[in-house]
């Protein structure tokens, strides 16, 4: 048998998190979908017995209809490859979710409340679970029960390793290894990770994290996965289980800080940056945190620095977390009402309860300075518009 | 520090050449272009290089300026200078960028020291600030003194700009600006982020842009709990359409069963109709000898029967209405036999004509000739009574050739002259009217001024006089008020005198009694005293009365004298001229004048009035006499025409009464002349009437000739003579006209029965044609009779509707099998087999049910679809939440970015503010105490105080007024501005020089306004600072160079 497995894909996801503006998100969101139509259109190709999806297909019930529309469209060009999809947290079975209230075509199939179902492909048997609320009233694995007719089966839902819970977490499903100890079960399809893992169960059943197909955030850096599973039997209760992650991404989401305090020009800023972005071409979502001592000419070409940088990505945030580079020490020393200020400021930095406080005089030296010297610093805010 | 020596390898125009400077003040002295600013350059790009700040390697433009003129290669060189605790230093450079190279040494020790000193990003070494104390912009600004003219700071505002330069150093060190220059920087800058409150700036957008993005949320979200709705209700829907679906397939399957059941009574009423079909094949076959007898062919039997019949009797009636005939062509044959068929000839019509025509003519004609009778006796009476007439009126034909005009002319010429002589009336009751008003305007005046033609001359000397007079009673009248004013003056003083002399004496009288009487002693003394004292008083009482006396005496004089001036005394001309004065009531001459003036104006205008009435009198007379004449002519002209004229008022009248008279009289002549020649037409118009009459009274005659003898010819009537031919002409047409009428009638029944005849052959024709006809239509259905034809008729109509019965019942059977056979119904019923219970209703029901759930379903369809597409529309109108969210993230990300630069700007400009307010509080007073010192020496003491407020506003004490003076450029000198502004910038490298290493200063021709005496004052002052700062002067003036070595200052010359 051949299975593919993928998990969060929450298509609908809303970056705003991330701080980024809306045309990126709309095209994040656009390549979401390409991302699941790359699984299916694999699916397809392989062919599939089966499509599992175990958790947060959509991100929450305000998922706009034409992405229903899509997904209609897209199982239904599979079609008859059986989709199955365990709601999770983040989109359950509710009444007025899309899974309840749209048409679906035949190959789909959703698992509807907590209680386990079975749904049969071919020989195998497949029990899933899915969130009708939020939280689970109960953890579905602590009433596992296999037919007797099945030789073998998967179990797909939405849940938590054991080995991954730190303290206590009671909303959702837990899965214990132990819990799996019977060899019927060939596969355990779990979701709620980012990453795909496969969890050490001991001698248990394979049993991994799909992962979500692409990164969601700017922390979430390298590549993104979803499974294809083949089950062959070996035996009448065992089975030879090969799980390969595919990449369906090198990641998204892109971060890096930079020192600035030895750059010479804007053009050795863009030389530092420029090699971590050509490294990856899905890296479309790029954001550069600069810190250091930044010289006042290089601030001047900050804005050409962050035109030529946008042309490589489809976003970039281009932090300043910079200073301007000056001898302060040297400055507090003068016999100035300037060089009064920097003592006294450099003195209140030295003394700055927190790093926000500590950035807020930093900016407000810098600040000073240009205005001691009648020199133009741009406004932060504008920068990233 | 002070600097020992320069060696300049490669510098500008310098090359290898050494420059050492003695301690105390140093003068390089040497005319312009000689390289004093050079070295000055070389001295602070030695220690503090040619970087733009310390952070870039980025070369100031005098790296490329100072480049050796040589261009031996070597550009740099060496500068040793000396520390104020006595360490000594060398500072090798080469300031070639491709080779820049920087050590230092120490001279005491001769190492190299260059790693002891932090080097910065511009790769330059700390050690100049490090022993001066020092930036390159402090040390730039402060220790290089130039001087400041008022061109350069400009002619107002002087030492505000002298302010704004100690602002600078104070705040900066000069190299930049001001606290107040970045304070408003950062204000602009506050004020563009619109901290405060700005609508149109970007923060306060951003809100606003926030607060919409939230209400569109609010509104989309609404809209998603209605789309939710709109979901589920079209969920419920479609689940009404799977049920609406499920009941169709239960109702088709009743139908179904019910269409079995109708399979199985179908089929029994086929067999049915089977039998029936048989039965009329048999009966077909039984009648069909009379398969060919076609049934419309009895309707043409019939026909050609009935038509047969119908020519039948159509004959017997033709040959009834023959005999009919027959009998009355036989009465009017005998009619028409009993009178004579004779054939009289019509009367002609031109007789008759001709006669009618005649007799009416002369009927016309005796009525004419009649009318013209009588018009010609009315005529004649006209005539008579016009004659008549003129006989009563005058002959106006002896008056004039145009009576009409010669009247006109005579009334308008007396018109005109009584127009003319009412004019020249009236025109002279004007004159006099005027003449009388001017003369009662005037009689005043002329009882003024009657007699004194010399009046004018008469006023000049009055006016003359007059004016000497208030000359002379002026002066005596100032004269009268001083002496008045004097004596005033001394009787105040004396009144105070009496009394306090006579207490003098009293005071004597009283010592001296004390003395004699009481011989008390020391009395003398006052005694004598108050009684010389008294004395004194009294004395000069005594002479100020008889001062006031004179005074007095003269006042009187005055008086006198100032009364006494009259004017006219003794002028008996001017006394004239007081006499009219005051006859007539006015108070000066000029008015007096103005009065004469008018009065000869009046006289003048007077006189022209009256030549003018003289002529006017003259005229009005003659035109009053001529009037009368007139008005006797035209009496007797009128009385001719038969008018009386009353008087010169009635002659218009009487003129046009006669014209009136001579219309009425020509009016009459005409008529006469009109009534004799209608008299004359008339008379001729009878004539020729009755000899007309005549002709036709002849006429008449021959014509009733002719027409009896016509009528006695043609015998019809007799001839009566006593019977006018008229009368004879009617009785003979009606004898005419009855005979014609008879032989109408037996020709028309005549005409009747050959007609009838003709007909009678046609219709034995017919019937004959009719019968063949018959018998060829029966001949071939093999009989010769129409009973025959009966008999064979009812058998094929058995055979035809037996024919008919069976088609209708194979129709009826097709149509009730429909498509199938009977074979495949037999087949499908018992395919069918036993069938369940009936379902209840009927197929139509079923169907109609049916395609109920079917319009049900496509409404509920429909509904479904409408609902969707509602759905999209809605959802594709609104924004995706997601997208709102994000762009609301990215709002208050940019919100908060602004406030923090704005919270950021802020609280630099607060401690900005702060920190130079204790700073210029520190600066102030000190620099101010140090300046006033310096500037005092350097005046000389002139100006001793600058006093410099909290925001280094300078002012200074003026000596003239003492006061500090907030402008004091407007009444200082060019010099003395440049002197306060030395002093100030000397005070300020002194307080620098408090705190640090002494700073060697490098002045350059600071004393371009100094005069000699302030020159060598300032020489002075200077070389006295050269104990704590080295000073090097450059300068190119000869006199500094004298002024210095009066202060035993080394020379340096270029």
């Amino acid at each position: 048998m051949k299975i593919i497995h993928t998990a969060d894909i929450c298509l609908d996801r809303c970056y705003a998190e991330q701080g980024l503006p809306a045309a990126t998100g709309r095209a994040n969101r656009v390549h979401l979908r390409e991302c699941l139509e790359k699984i299916l259109k694999r699916a397809q190709a392989w062919p599939a017995d089966a499509v599992l999806i175990t958790g947060n297909l959509l991100n929450g019930e305000a998922v706009e209809r034409d992405t229903v529309a899509f997904l209609r469209n897209i199982f239904e060009d599979v079609a008859p490859i059986p989709i199955l999809i365990s709601p999770g947290r983040h989109d359950p079975y509710t009444p007025t979710s899309p899974y309840a209230t749209e048409l679906w075509p035949e190959n789909v199939h959703f698992f509807r409340g907590p209680e386990w179902e079975r749904y049969a492909v071919g020989t195998l048997a497949i029990y899933g679970f899915g969130h009708a609320n939020r939280s689970l009233p109960k953890n579905p694995f602590e009433s596992l029960h296999i037919s007797e007719e099945d030789s073998t089966c998967i179990f797909m839902g939405p849940a938590l390793a054991a080995s991954l819970v730190k303290g206590e977490y009671t909303t959702g499903a837990v899965v214990d290894p132990a819990v799996l100890a019977d060899p019927r079960i060939a596969y355990v399809a779990l979701g709620h990770l980012a990453r795909a893992t496969e969890i050490d169960t001991g001698a248990g059943p394979v049993t991994w994290y799909a992962g979500a197909p692409e990164g969601a955030r700017f922390g979430d850096t390298g590549p993104h996965h979803y499974l294809e599973i083949t089950i062959a039997d070996e035996g009448e209760t065992s089975q030879a289980v090969d799980v390969d992650p595919v990449v369906t991404s090198e990641g998204r989401f892109y971060e890096m800080t930079l020192d600035c305090t030895d750059l010479e020009s804007g053009q050795a800023l863009l030389d530092a940056i420029r090699p971590h972005l050509a490294a990856q071409p899905d890296r479309q979502c790029a954001r550069i945190v600069l810190e250091g001592a930044l010289l006042p000419a290089i601030y001047d070409e900050m804005s050409s620095i962050r035109e030529a940088l946008s042309e490589d990505v489809l976003y970039l945030d281009l932090i300043d977390r910079c200073f301007v580079a000056e001898n302060y020490a040297a400055l507090a020393e003068q016999k100035t009402s300037l060089g009064a200020f920097v003592a006294r400021i450099n003195q209140e930095i030295h003394d700055a309860p927190d790093e926000h406080r500590r950035a807020a005089l930093c900016r407000s030296r810098d600040l000073a300075l240009c205005g001691y010297r009648g020199q133009h610093l741009p406004i932060r805010a504008s920068q990233g518009d | 520090m002070r600097i020992r020596s320069i060696t300049m390898r490669g510098y500008g125009r310098f090359a290898d050449r050494e420059i050492h400077f003695a301690p105390g003040l140093q003068i390089v002295m040497g005319p312009n272009e000689r390289g004093k600013s050079t070295i000055r350059s070389f001295i602070a790009d030695m220690l503090y290089g040619q970087k733009v700040n310390d952070t870039q390697r980025v070369f100031e433009e005098s790296n490329e300026l100072r480049k050796p003129w040589d261009g031996n290669g070597h550009y740099g060189g060496s500068l040793v200078y000396e520390l104020d605790d006595g360490r000594a230093f060398e500072v090798v450079r080469n300031f070639d960028r491709h080779h820049e190279k920087i050590q230092v040494f120490d001279h005491t020790t001769g190492e190299e020291i260059t790693g002891n000193f932090k080097r910065f990003r511009n790769r330059e070494l700390d050690f100049g600030r490090q022993h001066l104390g020092l930036s390159k912009d402090v040390f730039l600004n402060t220790a290089t003194i130039s001087h400041v003219t008022l061109d350069e700071l400009g002619d107002r505002e002087a030492l505000d700009e002298i302010r704004e330069k100690l602002l600078a150093l104070t705040d900066t060190g000069g190299g930049s600006g001001t606290v107040d220059c970045a304070m408003r920087l950062l204000s602009e800058r506050v004020a563009a982020i619109g901290m405060s409150g700005a609508t149109s700036k970007p923060l306060a957008q951003a809100h606003r842009n926030l607060r919409a993005l939230e209400a569109e949320y609010r509104s989309v979200a609404e809209g998603r709990e209605e789309l939710a709705t709109m979901a589920l209700e079209r969920r419920a829907l479609v689940e009404r359409c799977r049920k609406l679906r499920e009941e169709r397939a239960r109702q088709e399957a009743a139908l179904t069963t019910l269409e079995q059941y109708g399979d199985q009574e179908r089929l029994t009423e086929a067999v049915a109709m089977q039998e029936q079909i048989d039965e009329a094949t048999r009966q077909c076959l039984a009648c069909s000898h009379a398969r060919d007898v076609s049934l419309e062919r009895d309707n043409e039997i019939r026909a050609a029967r009935e038509a047969l019949q119908t020519a039948e009797r159509q004959l017997e009636n033709t040959l009834a209405q023959k005999e009919s005939l027959d009998g009355r062509l036989r009465q009017e044959g005998h009619a028409d036999g009993e009178s004579p068929s004779r054939t009289a000839a019509e009367f002609p019509a031109r007789i008759e004509k001709e006669l009618s025509e005649t007799l009416a003519n002369r009927v016309q004609l005796n009525e004419r000739i009649a009318e013209t009778e009588a018009l010609v006796q009315t005529a004649r009476d006209r005539i008579d009574e016009v004659r008549k007439q003129l006989e009563e009126m005058p002959d106006f034909s002896r008056l004039a050739a145009d009576p009409v005009e010669w009247l006109s002319q005579l009334a308008s010429s007396f018109s005109v002259a009584l127009r003319a002589r009412d004019e020249e009336c009236t025109l002279r009751a004007e004159l006099r009217a005027e003449v009388a008003t001017l003369e009662k305007k005037n009689r005043e005046s002329r009882r003024l001024f009657e007699g004194h033609d010399d009046f004018p001359e008469l006023a000049r000397e009055y006016a003359l006089q007059l004016r000497l007079h208030d000359s002379q009673k002026e002066q005596h009248a100032s004269t009268l008020h001083s002496l008045q004013g004097t004596y005033t003056e001394l009787q105040g003083e004396a009144r105070a005198f009496l009394p306090i002399g006579g207490a003098c004496m009293a005071v004597a009288l009283v010592t001296g009694g004390a003395h004699f009487f009481a011989s008390v002693g020391g009395m003398i003394v006052p005694m004598g005293v108050a009684g010389l004292v008294g004395l004194i008083f009294v004395a000069m009482w005594a002479t100020h009365r008889s001062h006031m006396q004179r005074l007095n005496d003269r006042i009187e004089d005055a008086r006198e004298a100032l009364g006494s001036v009259s004017k006219s005394a003794g002028n008996p001309s001017l006394k004239v001229i007081d006499d009219m004065l005051r006859d007539s009531r006015l108070d000066s001459i000029r008015e007096l004048e103005a009065v004469h003036d008018q009065y000869r104006s009046v006289e003048l205008e007077l006189k022209l009035r009256r030549e003018r009435l003289v002529s006017q009198e003259e005229k009005a007379l003659e035109a009053e006499e001529r009037i009368p004449l007139l008005l006797e002519r035209f009496r007797e002209t009128f009385t001719k025409a038969g008018e009386e004229i009353a008087g010169e008022g009635d002659v218009q009248d009487a003129a046009g009464r006669a014209i009136a008279r001579y219309q009425e009289y020509r009016e009459t002549k005409r008529r006469a002349t009109t009534n004799r020649s209608v008299l004359e037409r008339h008379e001729t118009e009878l004539s020729r009437l009755k000899t007309l009459a005549e002709q036709s009274a002849a006429v008449v005659t021959a014509l009733e000739e002719e027409a009896r003898t016509f009528i006695a010819e043609q015998g019809l009537l007799d001839v009566d003579p006593k019977q006018s031919a008229q009368e004879l002409i009617a009785d003979y047409r009606s004898a005419m006209t009855r005979k014609r009428e008879v032989h109408g009638r037996q020709e028309l029944l005549e005409e009747n029965l050959r007609d009838l005849q003709r007909q009678i052959a046609r219709e034995q024709e017919e019937r004959d044609a009719r019968a063949a006809e018959l018998k060829g239509l029966l001949r071939p259905f093999g009989v010769d009779s129409i009973d025959g034809w009966d008999a064979l008729l009812a058998d094929a109509r058995v055979y035809q509707e037996a024919v008919q019965e069976r088609r209708r019942l194979e129709e009826a059977s097709l149509e009730l099998l429909g498509t199938d056979s009977l074979a495949a119904l037999q087949a499908r019923v018992e395919h069918a087999g036993a069938l369940g219970e009936r379902p209840e209703g009927t197929r139509e029901a079923l169907r109609e049910a049916i395609n109920h759930l079917n319009e049900k379903l496509e409404a509920e369809t429909s509904q479904e679809h409408a609902l969707h597409v509602r759905l999209t529309e809605q959802s594709n109108s609104t924004r995706p939440m997601c997208e709102i969210e994000e762009e609301q993230a990215v709002l208050h990300r940019k919100i908060r970015a602004l406030e923090a630069e704005g919270e950021a700007t802020s609280y630099a400009m607060a401690l900005m503010e702060d920190v130079a307010r204790d700073t210029h509080a520190y600066v102030a007073p000190r620099l101010a105490e140090e300046a006033s010192g310096l500037l005092a020496k350097i005046t000389d003491g002139t100006y001793d105080e600058i006093s410099l407020g909290r925001d280094l506003s300078i002012r200074v004490r003026i000596p003239e007024t003492q006061h500090l003076q907030d402008a004091p450029e407007k009444s200082l000198s060019q010099g003395t501005v440049d002197q306060i502004y030395l002093a100030l910038r000397l005070a300020f490298v002194q307080s620098l020089n408090e705190s640090g290493e002494g700073i060697p200063m490098l002045l350059d021709d600071p004393f371009a306004n100094y005069d000699d005496k302030r020159l060598a004052t300032t020489m002075a002052l200077v070389s006295g600072l050269v104990g704590r700062n080295q000073v090097i002067l450059f300068t190119c003036r000869d006199d500094v160079v004298a002024a210095g070595e009066a202060q035993s200052a080394s020379i340096i010359r270029l």
